[in-house]
């Protein structure tokens, strides 16, 4: 186990690498002068040349990948340009609340999907599953802009439950995370209710009833278990989706995480921004794998990581 | 000597695209205490239907008509409640896939456990301790070792000792096996049956065992029913069986096994033809069109099981017309 | 400045659509435009707390970085300057010092106010010699520094690391700063009024690093910030030995970081905010309608017209808009009351790019070969006349951070599209889209600006100056006679003399259709009923310094 995570940990600083690489060419390809954004228009020329020298924006494109490299190396993501503080703490402030949100969002989205997905199962092709399937689709076919904007509305608003947006703590994030999981669980309640039904024509379905299980207890214990393997496989797929939505839901509620940082980056070409947060969310994407797959190993004994 | 179980006019209907058809059809048997009886036929002929019936674990979708009498209770009538009650505990069961037939995710021990724990009310150590017993009756050497491990991590003999130790475990008054040794090497399907025998004998545990090898049937039965298209052709003692059969199907079956001690070595003679399809059953004898004695009636008119002697059944108009 | 919002807008969609008490759709522009009320003369209440949403976090802090109206809205609040403009007028006014001008309006001689820093430190002198060197520092990288440098005398050679001070800024004594200017400057006043320029405590920003003086700010201000939550809110409290007796009013602000235009809406529709203005860029666009329709809210809304201008620039040096035949097919092909129809009636028309709300310069009419009246039948002809019977393709380049500059640029194309000019639009985020512009490429461009200061020479000296091009001057206009006319007016004293050379040099820009003026923009802002005091200076963020809340 050890030695697998050593070498997943070996196998993620080379997607890392590359990541960076791709990132660095792409916010290159893509003409912006941030030494003039800096300063403004009524900066004099001398002035922009310095700060471009400043930035080391005056060196060959390799150079400046080296210099950045050798500066995440000890640690230094550099600093923002627009914002003039250094991309580790800024991405350091928010990681919290977009963690927060994103898990929030992971464990909604299991806690609506997973039900749905096994009483559709059980409830294949009668009434319960119909409903329950037209509303996952309706789910899924929401813009989630509108979902959003609904849950902001009736809860935040009418209801005055929760903080209409902005950022705060876990009830600040709830609305944005049910607007993730609303619009997200169906895939979870479609995946489970297939992996449900091919399970319980397991034999050791038929096993555990022959023991005198409960219905209940045959769904829940010797079912659920099996049948969210697959689920778990998503899971781990999802997360760049995941990060990806949470980005824009970020947005819809100003919630100010790494998202909105990302966002803002790229609206401002704030290259050493842009790069932070996309290594960041590739740090994340990686862990999140690691660790699905470290689920996956005790969920499903049957995986060895030899 | 009592009965524990007695099929009074079993049938069993599928919907087949918005029909019902019988898979079994009006099947009788009864087994007595601490005996064991051979459910024989080919696959499709409605013996593991008939089994799964009688314990109520076939799809809500299936049709059961009949009675299905343990220790006189009728199992059909049964609530779903009073079900769990008596599966696993009283009635055991054993099947034919001993790869799939144990949870992957679960260890072993906890899956033996539980049989113990759904129907006792007795602590963690207890039951581990109890299934750690079971685990050497059946026959697994370093028992402490398997309980932590995972099926997967078993081979398939062990895997059917594992499966016996969860059927046999609460000690239950009846055994269902349903080709328990089928899937397995012949070594060891030779110990599988070993075992069976020895612990039915030594719990007194009546055995349904359900079965298409008629080998199985001469070393471990009592007495015998052969089915054949969702009908028992054939009822008896073991011996009545093998040696003084009438059913010409029975007769099919038992030509072809390979006998070594038979001086013509002549090639296995195969049933020839195909089971009838559920949806197009023909009118008379079930077997008529593979049938080398078939007459015209046999197509006409399906034959009554008839009392051909004490204790022997046969389906079959030949003995109607020695009688005639 | 060139027109940018920090804020990023994501997806758009109106609270209108919510089914809101706000929903309700007139395409008509509400009632007439109220002037921006004076300071009240109400009397104000002491005490109370105003919250506010703020659309980022704010850029900088530090007065010689703070180059855009969200940090506007915070350092105006935390620092002072010499001098500043007095309530919703473009009127100079004495704030942290008195002044005299003498040698022919070379030498102000500024006399400063008995005031503390927040940790007790006075303000002297030398808390501005440093900030205005701090300006010039290229390590500051300071937006400020084009604004005094070559102006004051000595500027340049510190900027360049060839003195150790700045010549030109003495102080006389611990009180008496005395600033000596290269020329005559009708602009200097405005610029100190600037935030660049605001007194900073010398031992704390030479003793703390530059990123954190832009976090933890030390000025004079009236309101001192307590508490910044990271991504979440900051939190000002009154300055109690506020050097202006009796301001401010209110005993705490608080900044909830929220960028989401329908959390905004919402948020102040429930009165849990009492203000949406500079902390948002106004009224977001799209709730405008909605809101200034609604009874409910209307009373809410304070708008007045800036001094800035929207406009399509159009490049005398590249492309088909090289010629200037083409250059007036397009001025004629533009229907601008279309697009303020399309703006919600926020905008006002413009024909010249000095705008309607500029105290001086400002000409009703233009000369008849300066003005474009909506014509496409002339339109066509001019393009015939210039060689293009059947138009061209062409494309219009913006940047898509604001939902209003894309929706001109589809009308605008929709207009050139009648006259057989097919353009398609080329939408990008502001930095890409800045980077091209001044690389002056770009035939067909929406842009706008927002004046630095009143005044007639940050439009026409910046934007249209041969010397300017292409970074600010991004059409390449270049005509010798307004480079003349230009360089003249910006030596000149205030007065009637200097708007005659700007109109002059403007009605020969006009002339020549470098650009397509748009429309003056109308900046809404809305008040709660019970927040009182607020007034919109042009040149200013919020006066939450003479604003108070009444009990509701």
């Amino acid at each position: 186990m050890v030695s697998y995570i050593i070498r997943r940990i070996f196998g993620a600083l080379i997607v890392l690498l590359g990541v960076s690489i791709i990132t660095f060419l792409l916010a290159y390809a893509v003409p912006a002068d941030p030494a003039r954004a800096i300063v403004g228009p009524h900066a004099p020329e001398y002035l922009v040349l310095q700060i471009r020298k400043q930035l080391g924006l005056d060196e060959p494109l390799p150079i400046q990948y080296i210099h950045y490299l050798g500066n995440i190396l000890r640690g230094n993501l550099g600093t923002s340009y627009v914002l003039n503080q250094s991309v580790t703490s800024l991405i350091g402030q928010r990681i919290g609340a977009t963690g927060l949100l994103a898990g929030l969002a992971f464990v909604f989205e299991l806690i609506i999907g997973i039900p749905i997905g096994i009483l559709t199962a059980l409830r294949d092709r009668k009434l319960t599953d119909h409903v329950l399937s037209t509303g996952a689709l309706i789910g899924i076919s929401l813009p989630v802009f509108f979902v959003g904007l609904e849950l902001m509305y009736w809860v935040g608003f009418r209801l005055g439950w929760l903080p209409i947006g902005g950022t705060g703590g876990i009830l600040f994030a709830i609305l944005p995370a049910l607007t993730y999981a609303i619009t997200g669980a169906a895939y979870y309640a479609r995946l489970l209710k297939s992996s449900m039904i091919d399970v319980l024509n397991q034999d050791y379905i038929r096993t555990a009833k022959a023991k005198g299980a409960s219905p209940l207890r045959v769904v829940m214990r010797h079912a659920l278990r099996n049948a969210l393997i697959p689920a778990l496989t998503y899971a781990g797929t999802d997360v760049a989706a995941l990060l990806g939505g949470v980005v824009v839901i970020e947005d819809i509620f100003g919630y100010s995480g790494v998202g909105q940082l990302a966002f803002q980056a790229i609206g401002n070409l704030d290259v050493p921004l842009i790069m932070g947060t996309v290594l960041f969310a590739t740090v994340f994407v990686v862990i999140f794998n690691l660790i699905v797959d470290i689920l996956y190993g005790i969920v499903d004994p049957r995986i060895s990581y030899s | 000597m009592s009965e524990v179980l007695n099929i009074t006019s079993l049938s069993v209907e599928f919907n087949i695209n918005g029909e019902y058809y019988h898979a079994v059809n009006d099947v009788s048997f009864h087994i007595n205490a601490g005996e064991t009886l051979g459910l024989v036929g080919e696959s499709g002929c409605g013996k593991s239907v008939t089994s799964l019936a009688l314990v109520r674990l076939l799809a809500k979708s299936a049709k059961i008509s009949g009675k299905a009498l343990y220790n006189g209770r009728n199992l059909l009538d049964l609530s779903l409640e009073e079900m769990h009650q008596i599966r696993g505990k009283q009635i055991g069961m054993i099947f034919q896939e001993p790869m799939t037939s144990l949870n992957p995710v679960y260890k072993i021990g906890s899956q033996i456990s539980e049989t113990l724990r759904l129907h006792n009310k007795i602590s963690n150590d207890e039951a581990k301790r109890q299934s750690l017993e079971m685990l050497r009756k059946v026959g697994i050497a370093r028992p402490e070792e398997i309980m932590e491990e995972y099926p997967h991590q078993l081979s398939g003999g062990m895997r059917q000792r594992v499966m016996i130790a969860i059927a046999m475990i609460n000690n239950p008054q009846l055994l269902i096996a349903d080709e328990p040794t089928t899937a397995l090497d012949v070594t060891i399907q030779a110990q599988i049956l070993d075992l069976m025998r020895n612990l039915s004998r030594d719990f007194k545990t009546s055995l349904l065992l359900i079965t298409h090898d008629l080998g199985v049937v001469a070393e471990m039965c009592d007495r015998v029913a052969v089915m054949y298209a969702g009908q028992i052709v054939e009822q008896g003692l073991v011996d009545d069986i093998f040696f003084n059969t009438n059913h010409p199907y029975t007769q099919g079956l038992l030509n072809a096994i390979p006998k070594i001690d038979v001086q013509n070595k002549d090639r296995l003679q195969p049933i020839v033809g195909n089971v009838p399809s559920l949806t197009r059953m023909p009118k008379g004898c079930r077997f008529a069109t593979r049938c080398p004695h078939a007459m015209d009636r046999c197509k006409m008119e399906s034959p009554p099981l008839m009392e051909i002697r004490e204790n022997h059944q046969s389906r079959c108009w030949l003995n109607d017309a020695k009688v005639v | 400045m060139k027109s940018k919002k920090m804020r990023i807008f994501g997806v758009v969609a109106s609270v209108a659509m919510l089914g809101t008490a706000l929903a309700g759709c007139s395409s008509q522009a509400a009632q007439p435009l109220k002037t921006a009320p004076a300071p009240s003369a109400a009397k104000p209440v002491y005490g109370g707390s105003l919250t506010m949403d703020l659309s980022s976090q704010f850029p900088h802090l530090d007065p010689a970085k703070a180059y855009d109206t969200t940090s506007y809205e915070g350092v105006l609040q935390l620092y002072n300057q010499l001098v500043t403009y007095k309530g919703a007028t473009n009127e100079i006014v004495p704030s942290l010092a008195s002044y005299t001008v003498s040698n022919g309006g070379k030498v102000y001689t500024f006399h400063i106010k008995n005031a503390k820093f927040w940790n007790g430190d006075p303000v002297t002198a030398q808390s501005f010699i440093t900030e205005f060197e701090r300006v010039l520092n290229p390590v500051n990288q300071s937006g400020g520094s084009g604004f005094i440098d070559p102006l004051i005398v000595g500027s340049d050679a510190y900027a360049k690391g060839h003195a150790k001070t700045i010549s030109g800024m003495k102080a006389i004594n611990k009180n008496t700063l005395q600033i000596t200017l290269e020329n005559p400057s009708a602009t200097f006043l405005y610029v100190i009024a600037m935030p660049f320029f605001s007194a900073v405590d010398p031992s704390y920003v030479n003793s703390h690093p530059e990123k954190y003086v832009d976090l933890h700010p030390m000025g004079t201000g009236p309101f001192i910030l307590q508490t910044y939550v990271p991504g979440q809110k900051y939190v000002f409290v009154k300055n109690p030995h506020y050097f202006q007796k009796g301001i401010p009013y209110l005993n705490q602000i608080t900044f909830n970081i929220n960028n989401s235009p329908q959390a905004v809406m919402l948020n102040f529709e429930q009165g849990n905010t009492g203000l949406i203005s500079w902390n948002q860029g106004g009224i977001p666009s799209q709730d405008y309608l909605p809101m200034s329709t609604n009874p409910k809210f209307a009373k809410d809304i304070v708008k007045s017209v800036q001094v800035a201008i929207h406009y399509i620039g159009l490049n005398t040096k590249y492309g088909p808009t090289k010629n200037v035949l083409v250059r007036k097919a397009l001025e004629f092909a533009v229907d601008k009351q279309q697009i303020i129809r399309l703006l919600g009636g926020l905008g006002v028309p413009a024909n010249e790019p000095i705008p309607s709300s500029m105290p001086s310069a400002y000409e009703k009419t233009l000369p008849a070969n300066a003005t474009y009246t909506y014509n496409p039948a002339k339109a066509k002809a001019l393009l015939k006349q210039a060689g293009y019977p059947n138009g061209f393709k062409t494309t219009i380049y913006t940047d898509n951070s604001s939902p209003d500059d894309v929706r001109i640029a589809e009308a605008v194309q929709s207009m050139f599209q009648k006259i057989g000019v097919n353009a398609s639009i080329n939408q990008t985020t502001w930095g890409t889209f800045l980077t091209n512009n001044e690389a002056g490429k770009q035939s067909i461009f929406k842009l706008a600006w927002i004046e630095d200061f009143p005044d007639p020479s940050d439009f026409l000296n910046t934007l249209f100056n041969s010397n300017q091009a292409p970074v600010n001057n991004s059409t390449n206009f270049s005509n010798k006679q307004v480079d003349a006319l230009l360089n003249k007016g910006a030596l000149m004293p205030a007065g009637t003399a200097r708007n005659n050379v700007y109109k002059q040099a403007q009605n020969i820009i006009m002339s020549q259709a470098p650009w397509i003026p748009l429309y003056y923009p109308i900046y809404p802002a809305a008040v709660q009923p019970w927040v009182k005091g607020f007034y919109i200076n042009p040149n200013l963020t919020d006066p939450l310094q003479y604003m108070w809340v009444v009990s509701h």
